[in-house]
């Protein structure tokens, strides 16, 4: 049976993987004049725990007033949490994936383990635990940089680099777990008043199968069709999302979204038929990924905005590393 | 469409001249479908990326992209 690999990369934490040593940190020293700002932002927002709202209100008509949500560099968090979910990486109602490889660099104002960021998976078919944590656990070895990875680099990691506020910390895990869902959680510990700010890679198998080619919200756009779940999973990456049979997933889809543009990859003729779209708004990455494919119009789009939202929607959940400067 | 099992290999596509006065003729590719060698009427042709496909209606009536037998 052939397998589908689907990568996933978060760079919107902070961080991002194509920066070798990005400078990012928050200050969370109450004694310092910048108390509560976030530096050297790559991409995205780092995430702040900060609950203290009496000096530093929400205020509906003019926002938060943290200093670092006020300038949009962090996401603020006025609750403690145990372990924080973040998003759902891939939920797959009936179907399994394996899990394979986990990467991820944080900045934190805590020392590891307590600014890691953890995949949760469902393993199947233990029942306890009912979460797996690959992390923290005592077998594994947790590091701070600078770090040496034989396996990942060929060369010693990156640059060894420090941060002026906080802790950098690496984690790297690879195995084979067997899942039909995955989730990335970071373990807080019911701690106030810190900060974090990451990337992470995690790459993944499922059996080869038509795709539902959509970007969807899992909490708002997903749940309310529970129901219809089963005719394809969910996938953050929006391409990831096997269903049983394309025809299937073409039905649901027209019921679900017939304003919206989307594709399905019918993986045994080869085909990815195109809703609200034509060849122009398909990436050349989703055409390597899914090669041999034919491309066949269900429906050219009715404007350009709606095929366009889906490309950018698209890519912006795959983004492509950089290709790396050429050296002289 | 377009197609016709020929059941021979795809060789260079054929390319009529087009005659004044009557409608251009459609250029015509092999293509492997279904397990068979068929010509198809082409409409024209797109590239993406490293592929090049061919455009042409299909039998099912959809408009259709098929990857070019280059």
């Amino acid at each position: 049976m052939p397998f589908s690999t689907a990568v996933k990369r978060y760079n919107t934490y902070g961080t991002a993987p194509w920066v070798a040593t990005p400078p990012t940190y928050c200050q969370n020293s109450t004694s310092a004049s910048d108390y509560g700002k976030c530096y050297y932002i790559i991409f995205g927002k780092a995430i702040f725990v900060q609950t203290d709202t009496t000096t530093w209100p929400i205020d509906p008509t003019t926002g938060d007033s943290f200093p670092c949500a006020k300038d949009g560099t962090c996401t603020r968090y006025t609750s403690t949490a145990n372990a924080r979910t973040l998003t759902t990486i891939f939920d797959y109602p009936g179907k399994q994936a394996i899990l394979q490889y986990f990467w991820s660099r944080s900045h934190s104002s805590l020392r590891s383990p307590g600014n890691i960021v953890y995949l949760i998976g469902v393993p199947v078919p233990y029942s306890e635990p009912a979460y797996l944590w690959l992390f923290p656990a005592v077998n594994y070895e947790v590091s701070s940089w600078p770090v040496y990875d034989p396996v990942g680099n060929w060369k010693a990691y990156l640059n060894p680099y420090a941060i002026s506020v906080g802790y950098v910390n690496i984690l790297r895990w690879q195995g084979n777990v067997f899942t039909s869902s995955a989730t990335l959680a970071v373990y807080e510990n019911n701690q106030n008043n810190i900060w974090y700010a990451f990337d992470t890679t995690v790459v993944y198998a499922y059996e080869s199968s038509p795709l539902a080619v959509i970007p969807l919200d899992y909490d708002r756009e997903w749940l309310p069709y529970q129901e219809l779940r089963k005719a394809f999973g969910y996938a953050d990456t929006g391409v990831d999302q096997p269903g049983w049979n394309a025809d299937d997933i073409i039905r649901v889809l027209k019921e679900l979204f017939p304003n919206r543009a989307w594709a399905v990859f019918d993986d045994r003729q080869h085909v990815l038929y195109l809703y609200n779209l034509t060849p122009d708004y398909v990436p050349d990455w989703l055409v390597e990924k899914l090669v041999p494919t034919s491309m066949k119009v269900l429906k050219p789009p009715a404007n350009a905005t709606v095929a366009k939202a889906w490309l950018d929607l698209l890519n912006e959940r795959n983004a492509q590393t950089p290709a790396p400067v050429e050296l002289p | 469409m377009s197609g016709k099992d020929t059941g021979d290999k795809p060789g260079s596509p054929d390319q009529p001249p087009a005659s004044p006065g009557k409608p251009p003729v459609k250029k015509k590719v092999k293509i492997r479908k279904s397990g068979k060698w068929v010509d198809v009427d082409v409409d024209g042709e797109v590239r993406k990326g490293r592929f090049k496909y061919v455009k042409f209606v299909d039998d099912d009536g959809l408009e259709t992209y098929w990857i070019s037998p280059e």
